[in-house]
């Protein structure tokens, strides 16, 4: 690490990875950021950093030391890789950093969505990667913002506090070692499964989507999502995903907590149930409903969040009836096939697992990684 | 006419109204029988049912009554005519009055009507031979208009009908086309059965549409079948006539149907055929969930669609999310409550078992 702290690598030229990159920078930090897509950087490549704009109007230049598509080049001798891409792009990344990446590297995906610290690992030994890496996954994005332009965006806000963990949790403490250097607010989840099974935007996104969707064609998305959108016999369909899902949290010796509860937590929501508590949090207050229904809320938390919690609670005898149903509409708004396209017990390499082997795998009990998963 | 049948109209309803009134007024003796007095005490008064539009008169009623007994062992025919998922009590209310050589035909019977309703009578032990059918919709588009009065605004040109078991068709025809000569023969139970449009659009629009439809938002049904929308519908009609063929039932596409039975309708696809529908314009949405359209389509719809696909090994995902979601978003059980195997007298059966009971009966 240098004296400026860790050199920091952030994945995804998108909302999320360029106000990080340039916050970061703000910060202090030696940034690089890398895109697929050299098109998509170009002007951040040329202009040698981006114009982070204030939630108070404020703008700021934050520089930065590499803007590349070559992967290679932008891992070498990075302390700390922040992956910022729609969990789908997970095991794309890692297949591609699997042989790549230096001892004593901490990725962190921001967030991982469910099981995305599962399947980056999985598939890192698939490529026989052989360097000793830390993989964490964020519950949730750190920052709300926006891209503004092409070598611009903008922060809102911080969220408070983001609960990590790595894989395995023996590990965590070195992931937030580095990771709390950058935002402190990351603090420790007890293990993956924690920070998987607590995804509420599985809860809220595509639920709200489906019984939206007529409204939300009509109109454009001319309402407000969560305010306008949970109606109470919608919020009924939210509780029972959400009580599905704590069903399968249950079902792994995962203590999640409810949406009620994390809404209390989160945006100090007033409430007795998941209506009146939407309801009651101010900061859904004006939120638009999304335009169209081709919007990530479906095409990546169906496949990457509702599918790994449908196929992991039947793996381990729970039913989730509801998480399907609305699974299913998505396949068919849609027309993919998300329960194949989507995270499976087998694509996160625990699909031989019991619970007990299970647990054991994500605390770093269990010496030995689990049986090779056969990819389909 | 050949001979004044004695016809027991069975609800209160606006094709009750109709039903009762036009018999009367084609010569036949009609009584009529609703469970709710309410229903019926404006006929009570005026003693029959005033009719307008393509039928017109006043139909003078035999006798109008809350009780069964006063209404059902009279009649040759019983016509019933109330919402699918009145049928269970219905059956239960009628099976001790029941005697040899009565017709009971269900007007719909919507997906299974004929199957519950002989399911129910051998629970309760009814020996009466009894003739049980099923027709494919209700003949009249009717409301009513006001008190004992209803309009007619069209009678289908062709409905068909068919009996429980496919052996007794004959029987039924010879009963009730001296009624309506628009009464013809469908192969079985399950060809009335499973031509259930209104599950195939009904629910899965009120589910993608729950929010406006909670919030009271003003809009026309059928603009909330949008182009996402619609597609489920094809998803959940593809479901529907995959069950169909697998039962051997010839079938048309919800697409097709609308083309067969509004004039105007235009386009190639589901979408631009209900959009140009103008027969759709000016039906509003209705202003909350637990309406007809979910707790008649999914119990006697889409919960024995899913139940004859299932038993034939189909998968019928799309059908099975839309009853999901109907069952948590109004907190009651469908599948418990609807039209399941066990419900229609099928328990444990496959396609084949079903097949032969519903074409051969339970005898053989």
């Amino acid at each position: 690490m240098g004296a400026n702290g860790p050199t920091i690598l952030v994945i995804g030229a998108g909302h999320g990875g360029k106000a990080m990159a340039a916050d970061l920078a703000i910060k202090g930090f030696p940034v690089r950021l890398y895109n697929r897509t050299y098109s998509r950087i170009e002007m951040i490549a040329l202009r040698g950093g981006i114009d982070l704009e204030f939630e108070d109007g404020r703008s700021q230049f934050g520089p930065l030391e590499m803007v590349t598509s070559d992967l290679g080049m932008a891992l070498e001798g990075v302390n700390l890789v922040m992956v910022v891409v729609p969990a789908s792009a997970h095991a794309d990344i890692a297949a591609q950093c699997a042989p790549l990446l230096e001892d004593g590297q901490v990725i962190i995906l921001n967030p991982g969505r469910t099981g995305g610290a599962l399947e980056f690992r999985r598939v890192l030994r698939e490529h026989g990667c052989r360097a000793s890496v830390v993989v964490a996954e964020a519950q949730t994005f750190v920052l709300s913002s926006r891209s503004t332009g092409p070598a611009e965006a903008r922060l809102f806000r911080s969220k408070i506090t983001v609960p990590l963990a790595a894989l395995p949790a023996t590990d965590t403490p070195r992931a937030l070692e580095v990771a709390r250097l950058a935002y402190p607010q990351f603090i420790p989840a007890r293990n993956v499964l924690e920070t998987s099974l607590d995804n509420m935007g599985a809860v809220m996104h595509p639920s709200l989507m489906i019984l939206n969707a007529g409204r939300i064609e009509a109109t454009r998305g001319e309402f407000q999502f969560y305010i306008d959108g949970a109606t109470p016999g919608v919020a009924t369909v939210l509780e029972q995903v959400d009580a599905e899902r704590l069903a399968v949290a249950r079902a792994l010796n995962v203590r999640a907590r409810s949406a009620l509860e994390w809404l209390r937590a989160a945006y100090a929501s007033v409430g007795d149930d998941l209506f009146h508590a939407i309801q009651g949090t101010p900061t859904y207050r004006g939120v638009a409903a999304p335009r169209s229904l081709m919007h990530r809320y479906l095409f990546e938390d169906v496949p990457m969040s509702l599918v790994p919690m449908a196929t992991i609670g039947a793996h381990y005898g729970v039913e989730t009836p509801t998480i399907r149903a609305i699974i299913q509409l998505a396949c068919v708004l849609h027309r993919k096939d998300y329960f194949a396209a989507g995270r499976t017990p087998a694509r996160l390499g625990i699909e031989n697992l019991s619970v007990q082997q299970l647990t054991d795998y994500v605390e770093g009990r269990w010496r030995a990684a689990p049986t090779e998963a056969t990819s389909h | 006419m050949t001979q004044p049948v004695k016809v027991a109209v069975v609800g209160g309803g606006n094709g009750a109204h109709a039903m009762a009134g036009h018999l009367a007024l084609k010569g036949h003796t009609v009584r009529l029988y609703s469970a709710f007095p309410q229903e019926i005490r404006a006929m009570q008064e005026a003693g029959g049912v005033f009719v307008e539009g393509a039928v017109e008169g006043f139909g003078r009623l035999d006798a109008i009554s809350a009780d069964p007994a006063a209404v059902v062992p009279w009649a040759d025919v019983i016509m019933i005519v109330v919402p699918a998922f009145a049928h269970r009590p219905l059956a239960e209310a009628l099976a001790p009055h029941l005697h040899d050589g009565q017709v009971v035909l269900l007007n719909p019977g919507r997906t299974g009507g004929a199957l519950e309703v002989v399911a129910v009578l051998r629970r309760l032990g009814v020996r009466a031979d009894v003739v049980v059918g099923e027709a494919q919709t209700l003949i009249y588009a009717c409301r009513i208009t006001g008190p004992a009065r209803v309009r007619v605004l069209g009678i289908k040109r062709a409905v068909p009908v068919a009996a429980l078991p496919a052996t007794e068709n004959e029987r039924l025809l010879a009963k009730v086309v001296p009624l309506f000569p628009e009464f013809c023969p469908a192969a079985n139970v399950l060809e009335t059965s499973l031509d259930n449009i209104g599950a195939v659009f009904h629910p899965a629009t009120m589910v993608l549409n729950a929010n406006r439809i909670e919030a009271g938002d003003d809009f026309d049904f059928y603009q909330g079948m949008t182009p996402m929308v619609t597609k489920t519908l094809e998803a959940v009609d593809a479901e529907r006539l995959a069950v169909a063929q697998a039962y051997g039932v010839a079938t048309e596409s919800a697409a097709d149907w609308l083309l067969k039975a509004y004039d105007g309708v235009r386009g190639e696809t589901l979408y631009e055929r209900i959009q140009s529908n103008r027969a759709y314009a000016g039906i509003k949405a209705p202003k909350s969930l637990n309406v007809r359209y979910i707790t008649e389509d999914v119990p006697t719809g889409l919960v024995p669609i899913a139940a004859f696909g299932r038993a034939a090994g189909l998968t019928m995902r799309t059908c099975e999310g839309i009853i999901d979601l109907c069952c948590t978003l109004l907190g009651r059980d469908f599948w418990a409550e609807g039209r399941s195997l066990e419900n229609l007298g099928l328990a444990g059966m496959d396609r084949e078992a079903i097949l032969r009971y519903v074409n051969e009966g339970a005898g053989v």
